[in-house]
């Protein structure tokens, strides 16, 4: 039996006997009223019906009849509460006395004296004379006896009763509560982050019942979302998986815009490098052109002169590579002319086109102001004819073509190649980043990526255009109007 | 003048009460001389108490009950004064009483079963025999000691209907019974006369008398005197006979 079974069965055994002794006070004061009442009726009746037994024995001085008669009395009376008697003559000469044998030594009169011994006396009239007097004792004893062990009975009875009570209504207890309870408890110890199969049966108390109704139904909850919340981590790890992906590729992204940005850092300082022994040549070479015209030596002039061209062809190409080759996130945009933009432009790719035998070929309209990070813009345009070189590698009819063209509110720029086209499946994922189709080695596939990034940080649009029968790529930026 | 009338008649009428002495005449259930009866009590002694109060102004006889053995005391106790149809030789301690002469007889006789021979009255002793509580009988030697009695095989009741009717049920073999009362008795009941066998033998022949309390307001000579003219003009054996 555990400590609230324990508690329990004392609770209910002292609330039982603390009832039950209510109960037998109300009931014992009831039977002693009655008891008294009795006690009143038995000496009323008693002295009533020995007056008028004995008086005609008396008035004949039956003395076998007399001695029958009170012997009646004193041993036949009812609960025995007549304990002595004497009967007087009219001379009050007693003609007999008789006790009980507890009450033998004593006289009427030393009865009289004891506390629970009331005595009564009744004249015997007969024929109009008073014959005598008989006088009885009555002893309460056998009434407080019975009362006595009538109340030792009741008590015993109430703590048997209350033991009796207290273990049932504990079994009971225990039975539909407490057990049921410690169940509960165990069930549910059990639960845990991974485990919540845990499912409680029927008990028969209804709000146990109810209790466990609703605890099963709280489990099935739990378990459900745990099974969501499962497929919702799986979900989660696969989007972090993207998201870490992404950030890879990212991370990548910008390692190759250092890298690049390394590379034309780098770049820029071997032209700067370059240019001043360049400048050094051709000032030398124009001298030595001079002088050999001077000389008359056309010959040798020309050779010199090859030297100052070659030399200002090199300048236009570390120009446009300084142009292109720095790194220009920091620059702001801002308008620019499109002359020397295309001038650079042509510089640095015209001897790889031309090493490709591929027609290269840039349009525009005089005048035109570009707004945008002018470095940034010609990398893209780099990147792209670099990607078309690529392209056209096997294709046998090979030219690119880039158009500037401007309308009301938005600068074009159109580059195209002799290629025939781009899939829809390819178009689809081409600005992604790290998506190439090029051989491995060839290509990072950020090229297009780090391109459309930073036409959308310019508010424009970089599309490839798959209306056309060629590889156009067209390249949208707001007009800003000076 | 009307004074003196109211005054004449109340000296007439005290004088007269005055005069008249009270005599209680004590009695007990004792057949026929006298039936105790709690509706209306009968017998010889009333019928004399109503003749003696009829005949004479100077004594006024009032009847006392008592019973058969209380009848001493209530004697000595002053209860009474005289007692009719009374016999010195019934226990009376004759220092406390008179005697007057013997103004009536008659007996007691055994009855038995029927068919009963008279020699079946000789020998009593081996008898089942129901007597009175009180009286005292001739083969007793009219004793009432314990000692007496219990040498016999006897029953003592209230009544002498009852005695005679235990004999006629077998219940007991003899009884004790008044002359003058068995003939009052067959009168009434003549069916029992077949049934039971009657004793020539008398058990005690009475002599009855009057005793009287000694400081009486009655003399024994008075008595004596109301008894003799009682006899004398024949009343008392004209109310006798209305008893037989």
């Amino acid at each position: 039996m555990n400590k609230a079974s324990t508690l329990s069965a004392i609770t209910i055994f002292f609330s039982v006997l603390l009832g039950w002794l209510i109960i037998a006070n109300t009931t014992i004061n009831f039977f002693d009223a009655h008891h008294d009442k009795q006690f009143e009726n038995i000496k009323e009746s008693t002295m009533s019906t020995s007056s008028q037994a004995i008086r005609l024995p008396l008035w004949n001085y039956d003395n076998v009849y007399i001695e029958q008669i009170l012997d009646s009395i004193l041993f036949k009376s009812f609960e025995d509460v007549v304990v002595a008697i004497s009967l007087e003559n009219n001379k009050n000469k007693e003609l007999s006395y008789r006790s009980v044998d507890r009450f033998k030594e004593h006289t009427f009169s030393s009865l009289s004296s004891l506390s629970y011994i009331e005595t009564l006396s009744r004249n015997i009239e007969f024929k109009g004379r008073t014959l005598g007097r008989i006088r009885i004792a009555f002893s309460k004893e056998p009434l407080l006896k019975e009362l006595s062990e009538f109340s030792s009975k009741f008590l015993i009875f109430g703590v048997m009763m209350a033991i009796v009570l207290s273990f049932f209504i504990t079994y009971i207890m225990r039975s539909l509560l407490t057990k049921p309870l410690a169940e509960i408890a165990n069930e549910a110890s059990q639960i845990h982050l991974d485990f919540f199969n845990v499912k409680l049966k029927r008990y028969k108390l209804k709000e146990l019942n109810e209790l466990s109704a609703s605890f099963n139904k709280a489990m099935k909850e739990i378990s459900q979302r745990g099974v969501e919340l499962g497929q919702q981590n799986i979900h989660l790890e696969k989007l972090v998986e993207e998201r870490t992906s992404e950030l890879d590729k990212q991370r990548m992204n910008n390692f190759e815009g250092s890298r690049l940005a390394s590379l034309g850092q780098m770049a820029a300082g071997v032209a700067h490098e370059v240019n001043n022994p360049l400048t050094i040549i051709r000032s030398h070479s124009q001298k030595l052109s001079n002088e050999l015209e001077e000389f008359n030596q056309p010959k040798l002039q020309e050779r010199a002169q090859k030297i100052v061209k070659t030399v200002d062809r090199i300048s236009s190409i570390i120009h446009g590579m300084r142009a292109f080759s720095r790194d220009g996130r920091a620059d702001n945009k801002k308008n620019f002319p499109i002359e020397p933009f295309v001038l650079n432009l042509k510089s640095l790719c015209e001897n790889m086109v031309k090493s490709k035998d591929i027609f290269f070929d840039v349009q525009f309209e005089k005048g035109i102001q570009i707004f945008g990070n002018e470095t940034q813009l010609g990398q893209i345009l780099i990147n792209l004819i670099n990607n078309s070189i690529d392209a056209l590698e096997h294709v046998e009819e090979k030219w690119i073509t880039i158009s500037f063209s401007q309308a009301e509110k938005l600068t074009s720029i159109r580059i195209k190649d002799s290629g025939r086209g781009i899939p829809e499946v390819v178009r689809k994922k081409i600005m992604e980043p790290f998506y190439t189709t090029k051989e491995i080695n060839k290509g990072t596939g950020l090229g297009l990526s780090i391109s459309f990034g930073i036409i959308q940080a310019h508010d424009g649009h970089f599309y490839v255009d798959g209306d056309d029968p060629n590889t156009l790529f067209v390249i949208e930026l707001p007009r800003v109007i000076v | 003048m009307k004074k003196i009338f109211i005054l004449l008649s109340f000296i007439v009428c005290f004088s007269s009460v005055a005069g008249e002495k009270l005599v209680r005449v004590g009695a007990y259930h004792f057949p026929p001389f006298f039936f105790a009866n709690t509706q209306k009590s009968s017998g010889l002694t009333i019928d004399i108490i109503k003749h003696l109060n009829k005949s004479q102004s100077n004594l006024k006889f009032v009847l006392v009950e008592t019973s058969p053995k209380r009848r001493y005391e209530d004697l000595n106790n002053g209860v009474y004064d005289v007692i009719f149809f009374e016999s010195p030789d019934w226990s009376w301690d004759k220092k406390y009483i008179d005697v007057s002469n013997v103004f009536l007889t008659g007996g007691e006789v055994y009855i038995a079963g029927k068919g009963k021979p008279q020699s079946y009255f000789e020998k009593l002793s081996t008898k089942r025999i129901r007597l009175i509580d009180g009286y005292h009988y001739g083969f007793l030697d009219f004793s009432t000691e314990a000692k007496v009695l219990k040498k016999w095989n006897l029953s003592f009741t209230n009544t002498h209907e009852g005695n005679i009717k235990s004999v006629v049920n077998g219940e007991s073999d003899i009884a004790v019974v008044t002359k003058t009362f068995l003939n009052i008795f067959l009168n009434k009941y003549p069916d029992v006369r077949k049934k039971i066998t009657i004793s020539k033998k008398l058990d005690q022949k009475y002599l009855h008398r009057v005793l009287i309390k000694k400081d009486s307001h009655i003399s024994i000579s008075k008595m004596n005197s109301i008894l003799k003219s009682l006899v004398k003009d024949g009343t008392l054996s004209k109310i006798e006979k209305n008893y037989r």
